[in-house]
């Protein structure tokens, strides 16, 4: 299985750069960019507008841009001597770059009527592949600084609403399964119907404000009470502020699941096993669950991937809703703000999510069905 | 009363006055409950003063860091000596661009060193070096060089005399020097990327001191023990928290359950609820004028070829004309065909202000006299035919018949752009796109997203743009001249996107920033002139202002909101337990 994965995982590295290419390609043709978004600011002079472009290399060709955050830009140009200006460049960067007038317009010297020009500085950055993802433009850090110090909150909910919608949506599935036809079954194919069609944002608010604001049960969003302490209480002490959230993450996931797991166990039951399994006189519990449940899995095991990705790279609507701390609702910030390296790293951490999802429910195929070989 | 009964009763008058007086000491120390205000945005980006350039931040900076000048917050103005400020008092060299501030000697950083000129010193140098990302470049232009002449007196040379020197100052703070020397050194252009920005160690001179960042979460200040200014001797709350609430439907139940000390901006949709509340008791509320304006702009020059306003010599440079909105008299006709009673319940729920210029009426350079063009759509229609636009073919759309820039026949057609995203905008530009076409315009609406509306704004490509203007606090009137003078006029970065070139305007505002021993009354009077000519030429449309609802618990004494501000008092706020 060691090799498989392997493969996997190096097969997955093509996939990898395609997503970063699009996604790169995408954010830059959007309309708008951070300095149009950073710039309308009264304070911001004409000048200081246009060294920001300057800086952020927002006007080289879209390729090199690309590179520059791929594979950094510390040797398209450098500094040999020492003097933190750059003697030394690549032949599609300039070395040079226009001295701005106060309108931010690059000046010409009056006798020659040439453009002035003045060395740029030495290039810094790695790029991804060397581990550094630039800073956020907006917040002016390490943009994988503000990826990771948001994870734990998204991971917390994620995980929490992952555990939740399988469990509940697998057992509800069987249950569904086993009362076919039943009032059960049609209280779970409506009840998945009704959570289907309401969406998150709506969901989440109309549980806040029923039981935040109408009967004072649960605290209305956050992850912790407010408090003048650094952090908050372990999870135990907090498991109230997981609820809501927890419930609007899961509610898609349950209604998904029960479904799948439903028809999978119809499916199964109807097999010639499980009719021999009947002939020898086995137990209807035995039946269901070791036999019927264990073979539904398989399609299960085909949702769990993308479900991982999902709820792993951050719930955007739920995460805003309840003022929850997590990656979702920074990607969306950070789309706003239009800060293309935050949006990247959540993309880059998205796909990683992604595959490795995909992976997983590879790898479940053939935990659950022995049949499935590695090759 | 034999021995053991005085004794008895001596502890117990101690036991008493202890009780008593246990209470008082918990509020001296800062025991009151902490504030908690909501942060209906994204995190601080840093809580160094050098760098900040975001609402958030100058939120939390502005409690922990005192301003260099600070603001009467009863007049709005400039004052030495005014709460929450370094300045004690200045003077001015008869050559009118040297200022010597006198520095109070009472503040003190957190870690017990005294704030003195030196730490003003630091701000200047690291901003004035152009290393920092500091959007404060601005000094640069005015500030010819500066000392510490010793801890507590400051000199400042300007580059030349003129009227609003001081508010050039306005964004300068003292910092620590000697923690920043320590943390940053000399290294200036790497000041952003340093860990300190957001975990300060040393802060000090306002109520509260840094005490944790939560990212997505919240910002946490302490009461700050060595607080000089305090109301009631010392800062009574124990801390002051800036909680992120994202959604603002939670955010106001959030304050109706009582989770939330105020609010300093409650939602338009909930201002008539609020205030009702309010008047019933239920909140205590206050309403001041905002400090944003809507406007419209009208793009008189040709949108097909965007030009500066000026050369290298400084020489105007043809602008040509827009085909409609190049003739005064369609753009007056579009503020007479406003009719603001119906926008503002349409668009605002009955909480905007009309508003005639860039003046709050709060603000000393408010013209009196000034009024919005009233709704009147026949003198509109009147101005139209006059201007040359007539509906020849009764289509309900006029046509060039004899205007100024336009062939004959063309539409009176243009495309009113704003920000996508915005209800209230949305809303606005939806209704006013109803009452021009009355007229016998042929409006289109556009809502554009924000970054490529500052794009073609900027580029000066639009016929009509639509957004807001930060007024600052206190007013500096010569902002306009980054709106209106050609020197604005640069396309790509200026803010003069509307090409508007008048000479009397020009003269008038060069002349109220130069005024000999700038008397403010004669100023008031320049500008009042400057805003008359605006209004009459309508390179913008001025909307509205609007006002802003502030709201408070009950429980929250002391809680005193001006027109200058709503934390002027911040220390005092006594939060009882409810």
């Amino acid at each position: 299985m060691t090799k498989y994965i392997i493969r996997r995982l190096i097969q997955a590295l093509p996939i990898f750069l395609g997503i970063t290419i699009l996604s790169y390609l995408l954010m830059s043709i959007a309309p708008g960019g951070p300095v149009e978004a950073l710039a309308f600011n009264n304070r911001l002079k004409p000048r200081e507008k246009q060294e920001l472009i300057y800086k952020l290399g927002i006007n080289d060709p879209l390729p090199v841009q690309y590179a520059r955050w791929l594979l950094g830009d510390d040797w398209m140009r450098w500094d040999s001597d020492g003097d933190g200006l750059a003697d030394g460049a690549v032949f599609f960067i300039d070395l040079y770059g226009p001295v701005l007038n106060d309108k931010g317009k690059p000046s010409v010297d009056e006798e020659t009527g040439e453009a002035l020009k003045q060395p740029l500085p030495p290039g810094d950055g790695r790029g991804i592949l060397r581990g550094d993802f630039g800073n956020s433009v907006y917040f002016k850090r390490p943009a994988l600084d503000v990826l990771v110090e948001r994870l734990p909150a998204t991971l917390e909910l994620g995980l929490t609403g992952l555990i939740v919608g399988v469990v509940l949506g697998i057992s509800i599935g069987i249950l569904a399964a086993v009362d076919y036809g039943g009032l059960f079954d049609q209280l779970s194919r409506i009840g998945a119907v009704i959570v289907n069609s309401i969406p998150n944002f709506g969901l989440g608010l109309l549980l806040l404000l029923y039981f935040g604001s109408a009967l004072k049960l649960l605290p209305l969003g956050g992850r912790c009470k407010t408090t003048l302490d650094p952090t908050c209480p372990p999870l135990p002490e907090r498991l109230e502020y997981l609820i809501l959230p927890t419930i609007v993450l899961a509610a898609g996931a349950v209604a998904g699941y029960s479904r799948i797991m439903r028809s999978s166990m119809l499916d199964v039951v109807r097999e010639d096993f499980i009719r021999t399994a009947r002939s020898k006189g086995l137990a209807e519990r035995a039946i269901w669950l070791r036999h019927g449940m264990r073979n539904a899995f398989i399609p299960i095991a085909t949702f769990l991937g993308p479900s991982i990705t999902f709820l792993l790279s951050g719930a955007a609507i739920t995460e805003s809703v309840f003022s929850w701390p997590g990656v979702g609702r920074q990607a969306v910030n950070a789309v706003i703000q239009r800060d293309f390296p935050v949006v990247m790293i959540v993309v880059i951490y998205a796909s990683i999510a992604n595959i490795l999802g995909y992976l997983i429910s590879d790898i479940l195929y053939g935990i659950i069905d022995p049949r499935i070989g590695y090759s | 009363m034999n021995r053991f009964t005085r004794i008895a009763t001596l502890c117990g008058l101690l036991a008493l006055a202890m009780m008593l007086i246990a209470p008082a000491a918990a509020q001296e120390m800062g025991g009151g409950l902490p504030i908690i205000e909501p942060n209906f945005g994204d995190d601080p980006t840093t809580f160094n003063p050098i760098i900040a350039n975001d609402g958030t931040s100058y939120d939390v900076i502005n409690r922990m860091f005192p301003d260099f000048i600070g603001v009467d917050s009863a007049t709005i103005a400039y004052m030495g000596g005014a709460k929450g400020g370094l300045v004690n008092s200045w003077d001015i060299a008869e050559d009118g661009v040297t200022y010597t501030f006198h520095l109070r000697d009472d503040m003190v950083w957190s870690d017990g060193v005294p704030i003195t000129a030196g730490d003003v010193v630091w701000f200047l140098d690291a901003t004035l070096s152009g290393e920092t990302t500091s959007p404060r470049q601005q000094l640069q232009d005015s500030v010819a060089s500066y000392a510490a002449l010793d801890d507590n007196t400051l000199e400042i040379v300007f580059n030349e005399p003129n009227c609003t020197l001081i508010d050039t100052l306005n964004p300068v703070y003292p910092v620590p020097a000697h923690i920043y020397e320590e943390v940053y050194g000399d290294d200036y252009a790497g000041m952003d990327e340093n860990d300190y920005n957001l975990n300060p160690t040393v802060t000090g001179g306002e109520a509260f001191v840094f005490s944790n960042f939560r990212p997505g979460e919240q910002t946490t200040l302490l009461a700050n023990p060595d607080y000089t200014e305090a109301e009631l001797g010392a800062v009574v709350p124990q801390g002051w928290v800036a909680k992120i609430v994202t959604d603002q439907v939670v955010q106001m139940e959030q304050f109706f359950a009582g989770d939330l000390t105020y609010v300093d901006s409650v939602p338009q949709a909930n201002r008539a609820d609020v205030k009702e509340r309010g008047a019933a008791g239920e909140f205590q509320i206050f309403e001041t004028p905002a400090g944003t304006i809507r406007f419209l702009s009208l793009n008189i020059a040709d949108p097909s070829n965007p030009q500066d306003g000026l050369d290298e010599e400084g020489n105007a440079i043809d602008q040509g004309h827009h085909p409609i909105l190049g003739d005064v008299r369609v753009r007056q006709a579009l503020n007479y065909g406003m009719n603001f009673d119906e926008v503002n319940e349409g668009a605002f729920f009955g909480t905007g202000v009309p508003v005639a210029s860039h003046v709050r009426p709060t603000d000393w350079s408010f013209p009196e006299g000034l009024e919005p063009y009233p709704f009147d759509a026949e003198k509109a229609m009147s101005l139209l035919d006059e201007a040359g636009w007539t509906d020849g073919d009764g289509d309900g759309v006029r046509e060039c018949n004899g205007c100024l820039h336009s062939e004959a026949g063309a539409p009176l057609a243009m495309t009113v752009k704003t920000n996508a995203g915005n209800t209230s905008q949305e809303a606005l530009y939806t209704i006013l796109q109803d009452q021009w076409n009355e007229l016998g315009f042929d409006i289109t609406v556009e809502f554009v997203e924000f970054g490529t509306l500052v794009s073609e704004f900027t580029a000066q490509t639009y016929d009509a743009l639509g957004v807001f203007w930060g007024l600052s606090t206190p007013a500096n009137p010569n902002g306009i001249a980054d709106i209106f003078l050609p020197g604005a006029d640069v396309v790509g970065s200026g803010y003069n996107t509307q090409s508007f070139n008048n000479a009397r305007l020009n003269e008038l505002i060069e002349d109220a920033r130069n005024l000999p021993g700038c008397d403010q009354e004669t100023r008031k009077e320049m500008y009042g002139e400057a805003y008359q000519i605006l209004r009459d030429e309508s390179p913008w449309i001025w909307i509205s202002t609007g006002n802003v609802l502030l709201a408070a618990q009950t429980n929250v004494e002391n809680w005193a909101p001006r027109a200058g501000g709503s934390r002027w008092n911040i220390d005092a706020w006594t939060i009882a337990e409810s």
